[in-house]
């Protein structure tokens, strides 16, 4: 099994983000309680010419999120599967990105929370959150690319992150996601070789 | 270019900036489409709110430094400033305060304890109604586990079916261990997979616990039951029923909607703080920016108000130093505009005045100038007077024929510059004898008397008419016609000499024979004592014919002349010459010579010199007769003034003078103090000199005695200039006078 990694990433948007000191103090200002997303296991097998992805990721909700749960809003969550090709001189290209989105939501008539694959659109209940997010945290078989796709001779990378957040509001709530997502979960990245 | 280019930046950022604005007011819209370039626009506003606040610093710090330096234009500017931003502060700070209450009361009014306790209780009887069909379906598939348990596995399918459609069921599964299906009946279409017993249905059988729960699907709900199949036998396999039991699409269909309800009202009850915020943030944003494009504005507009108030200020001040070139920008077609195109068009007829008044007076200045000319090159003296008799102005004639520099005395009273000088006394009181008696308009020949002589003027005054009429002055114009009258007389006594020369001259010899004749006849016949008497007859008439004789020689000399034989004379010599004559034993008189050495040779009539010499010194000498201590000076000048050469010959005497009422008339033929003489010696003199082109003077000393003064020119062109009387011969005979 090829052996994961941990690495950190910095999109350009969240740079600019960060200049944001109006932004960066709102988030700074808000009490953000614990919460994680732990990449147990992750590992790719190559299968019939396709390569899959099996994971066991912990996720772990802070108080705003599950607050927010128990308030029926909906948690959307996004594991994101990137692919990447190495280069010697500058920065390694990314040839290949797979997002795979799920939501969460408790649903307070039936006391049943259901988990909804927003990619596939299949969806479970489950009675109790930890089963729920044992649910979500277990991905079996989930084809990533084309062996074809892959260039022989280079070196090829897969990482992957999964973020939870609230879902996006319509109407004068989207405000809301942007200013306070003290609920917003960001996993590290996990990245490994991806060698056959 | 400069200018037009700020402009369009600054409006170019305002235009970002109002785009920004909608762009963050349609986030609160549309999230989705905007939610991610939310950042951007909001820096994008940040920013424009940063160059904001540093313009209107710069703009504050600006007009602070005018107001302190009262530069024109920084008053108005900062009262307008200060009403702009006032009248922008105000009503945008009360939108903005009730803006915030609105939002935070109305979305507090949207949540209420009533509703929400409703919700719950609405939420509670749903799930109560569904919990009873729940347990009827949990207890409907636990008889059909009843009646399933020790069927054979083959036959399950066939019994399955059955109890599915007696029960209602959707799907009736059986399953095995490792969720093996061992039986399946469904309603379902073929393609959908089945709804195994999921690990959490598993775990409860496993416990022992049947399993129901009510699941939300697309179409609505189901109801999820599960329980154990009883075992015949201890070891044989657990097998578990899972049926779904669907919930009725009306009943369904409420639920949904008491649970779509509850979930919105806590979810937005949840949010609601957050909420308030992001709308009070917005909000925020938003009115900073527009306050702050007001203030920048009011610098903006104030400032383009007063720049042409400054610019017309500057304008007027440099007009008001003279520069009447300055022409203002036009600003704009408005009042402004208008103001700025009147004050550029006032200026373009300020300065055509002052072109046209520079010329009116550079034409007076030039006519003055010339009159000026004409009255300095005037030999009459104009004096004009103002009321007070104070001196306007006065030509350098008039000074010369009065003794007065009038140059000196322009702007004073008539009668302070008269003090000391007797002359100018005289002239007044006959002017002001007229002038008192209101006769502004006369014509008088007056004879002004000092101590070497008379003066006879001919004098005209005319008033000066002032702007409204009444008299401004006077002007008066006099000419010295002493000289002309003198001539009138030396004509007058040539003629006279000339007809006694003629008529007298003539019957002298016929007498003087007559009594020759006589005194041969008759003495030697008569008596002794009668031949005495006529031989005395005869000699006082022979005599006094002689004596009439040279009389009248002395009127022909005097009438008619030789003509002149200019040569150069050296006159120092001649002076020596002369004098030595005098300086013997029968003449009692001590004479002098101081004679001018520079003096080279004179051209003159060496004859007539000497006759005028002659006759000087022997006039001086019988003027002496008699005198104490008698002495007689002869001086020789030479002189180069006015482009003119010249000598002096100056006489003097210590005798009795000259008396004052003749020493006017002392060159006239007759006119002589003394006992002797033919009264013909100095009219030659004076004679002679003037056919040199010279002039003599008499006066008497300050120390007692007389001087005569003889000037001469000392060359031909100084004598051709004399002679013409041009203009710098009267000026040296001004300065001379």
């Amino acid at each position: 099994m090829p052996r994961a990694e941990r690495c950190y990433d910095n999109p350009g948007w969240r740079l600019a983000a960060a200049g944001l000191f109006v932004v960066l103090m709102l988030q700074a200002g808000s009490a953000r309680a614990e919460g994680s997303i732990e990449i147990r296991e992750a590992t790719t097998r190559l299968q019939a010419g396709v390569w899959f992805l099996d994971a066991d990721i912990v996720y772990t909700l802070n108080a705003p999120a599950l607050e927010a749960l128990d308030s029926g809003v909906t948690l959307d969550v996004e594991l994101t599967i990137r692919l990447t090709q190495r280069r010697r001189i500058i920065w390694d290209s990314t040839f290949a990105e797979l997002k795979q989105r799920y939501s969460l939501q408790y649903h307070a008539l039936t006391e049943r929370y259901i988990l909804r694959n927003l990619n596939s659109g299949e969806q479970e209940t489950y009675g109790t959150l930890a089963g729920a997010l044992s649910g979500l945290g277990t991905v079996r078989s989930l084809p990533i690319i084309d062996d074809a796709l892959l260039s022989r001779g280079e070196r090829h990378y897969v990482a992957i992150r999964a973020v939870v957040d609230i879902e996006e509001l319509g109407g004068p709530l989207a405000l809301i996601r942007i200013l306070w997502n003290d609920w917003r979960i960001a996993g590290d990245w996990v990245r490994w070789r991806l060698d056959r | 270019m400069k200018r037009l280019g700020l402009v369009t930046l600054a409006l170019l950022g305002l235009a970002m900036l109002v785009i920004a604005l909608l762009f963050l007011a349609s986030t609160v819209e549309n999230a989705d489409r905007f939610g991610e370039i939310y950042n951007w626009i909001f820096l994008l506003n940040l920013a424009g709110a940063s160059i904001l606040l540093a313009l209107i610093a710069a703009n504050l710090v600006r007009l602070v430094r005018e107001y302190r330096n009262q530069v024109p234009g920084s008053r108005l500017a900062s009262r307008m400033v200060a009403i702009f931003v006032g009248l922008a502060v105000l009503p945008l700070g009360l939108v903005y305060y009730f803006s915030v209450q609105f939002i935070s009361r109305g979305i507090e009014t949207w949540f209420d304890v009533n509703v929400e306790a409703g919700l719950g209780d609405a939420l509670d009887l749903s799930r109560a109604t569904l919990e009873s069909r729940m347990r009827e379906h949990l207890e409907t598939t636990r008889q059909i586990a009843d009646s399933l348990s020790g069927r054979d596995d083959q036959r399950l399918a066939t019994q399955l079916e059955t109890m599915r459609r007696g029960s209602g069921a959707i799907e009736l599964t059986v399953v095995g261990q490792s969720s093996r299906i061992i039986a399946l009946s469904s309603d379902r279409s073929i393609t959908e997979l089945p709804a195994g017993p999921t690990e959490e249905v598993m775990l409860q059988i496993r416990q022992g616990r049947p399993f129901v729960s009510l699941d939300p699907v697309r179409e609505g709900y189901v109801v999820r039951t599960a329980t154990a199949i009883p075992a015949s036998h201890p070891l044989d396999e657990l097998k578990v029923l899972h049926a779904l039991f669907p919930v009725p699409e009306r009943v369904g269909q409420l639920a949904n909607s008491v649970q779509e309800a509850y979930a919105q009202y806590r979810e937005l009850s949840f949010l609601r703080a957050p909420f308030t915020r992001s709308l009070t943030l917005t909000l925020t944003l938003v009115l900073l920016l527009s306050l702050l494009m007001a203030v920048w504005g009011a610098f903006f507009f104030s400032r383009k108000l007063t720049e042409p108030i400054q610019t017309l200020v500057a304008g007027t001040r440099a007009v008001a130093k003279g520069d009447f070139d300055t022409r203002l920008p036009m600003p704009a077609r408005d009042e402004m505009g208008f103001l700025v195109h009147s004050f550029n068009d006032m200026i373009t007829r300020l300065a055509g005045a002052r072109e046209l008044a520079r010329q009116s007076q550079q034409a007076v200045e030039s006519q003055r100038a010339y009159l000026a000319v004409i009255l300095s090159r005037l030999s009459t003296g104009v004096v004009s007077l103002e009321k007070d008799w104070r001196i306007k102005t006065a030509n350098e004639a008039a000074g010369a024929i009065l003794g007065v520099d009038f140059e000196r005395a322009i702007g004073l009273p008539l009668a302070e510059v008269a003090e000391g000088r007797p002359l100018l006394q005289q002239f007044i009181e006959v002017g002001r004898g007229h002038i008192e008696a209101g006769d502004f308009e006369w014509r008088e020949q007056i004879v002004l008397r000092n101590e070497v002589g008379r003066r006879v003027l001919m004098c005209a005054c005319s008033g000066l008419p002032g702007e409204d009429g009444e008299l401004d002055g006077v002007v008066v114009v006099f000419d010295d016609i002493t000289a002309l009258l003198q001539a009138q007389r030396d004509a007058a006594w040539g003629e006279v000499a000339r007809r006694l020369a003629h008529e007298i001259k003539n019957p002298l010899t016929p007498i003087q024979l007559s009594a020759e004749r006589i005194r041969r006849r008759f003495l030697p016949q008569m008596a002794d004592e009668d031949a005495v008497v006529l031989e005395r007859a005869t000699r006082t008439i022979v005599q006094q014919v002689e004596a009439m004789k040279e009389m009248v020689n002395a009127f022909s000399d005097y009438a008619r002349a030789p003509d002149m034989e200019i040569v150069k004379v050296d006159l120092n010599r001649l002076v020596a010459e002369v004098a030595e004559l005098y300086r013997v034993r029968e003449i009692p008189v001590k004479v002098k010579l101081d004679v001018d050495p520079d003096i080279i040779a004179v051209e003159a009539d060496a004859g007539r010199l000497r006759q005028i010499l002659h006759n000087l010194i022997r006039n001086a000498v019988e003027a002496l007769e008699g005198q104490e201590k008698a002495a007689l000076t002869v001086t020789t000048r030479g002189t180069r003034e006015f482009d003119i050469r010249a000598v002096f010959i100056i006489v003097e005497d210590n005798g009795p003078g000259i008396p004052p009422d003749s020493v006017d008339r002392i060159f006239d033929p007759y006119v002589t103090s003394k006992p002797k003489g033919t009264g013909l010696g100095l009219a030659i003199v004076k004679k002679l000199v003037e056919e040199h082109g010279g002039w003599v003077e008499a006066s008497n000393r300050a120390e007692g005695g007389a001087r005569m003064t003889i000037a001469l020119p000392a060359d031909e062109d100084a004598r051709s200039a004399m002679l013409r009387r041009e203009s710098r011969a009267s000026e040296f005979r001004r300065a001379h006078a």
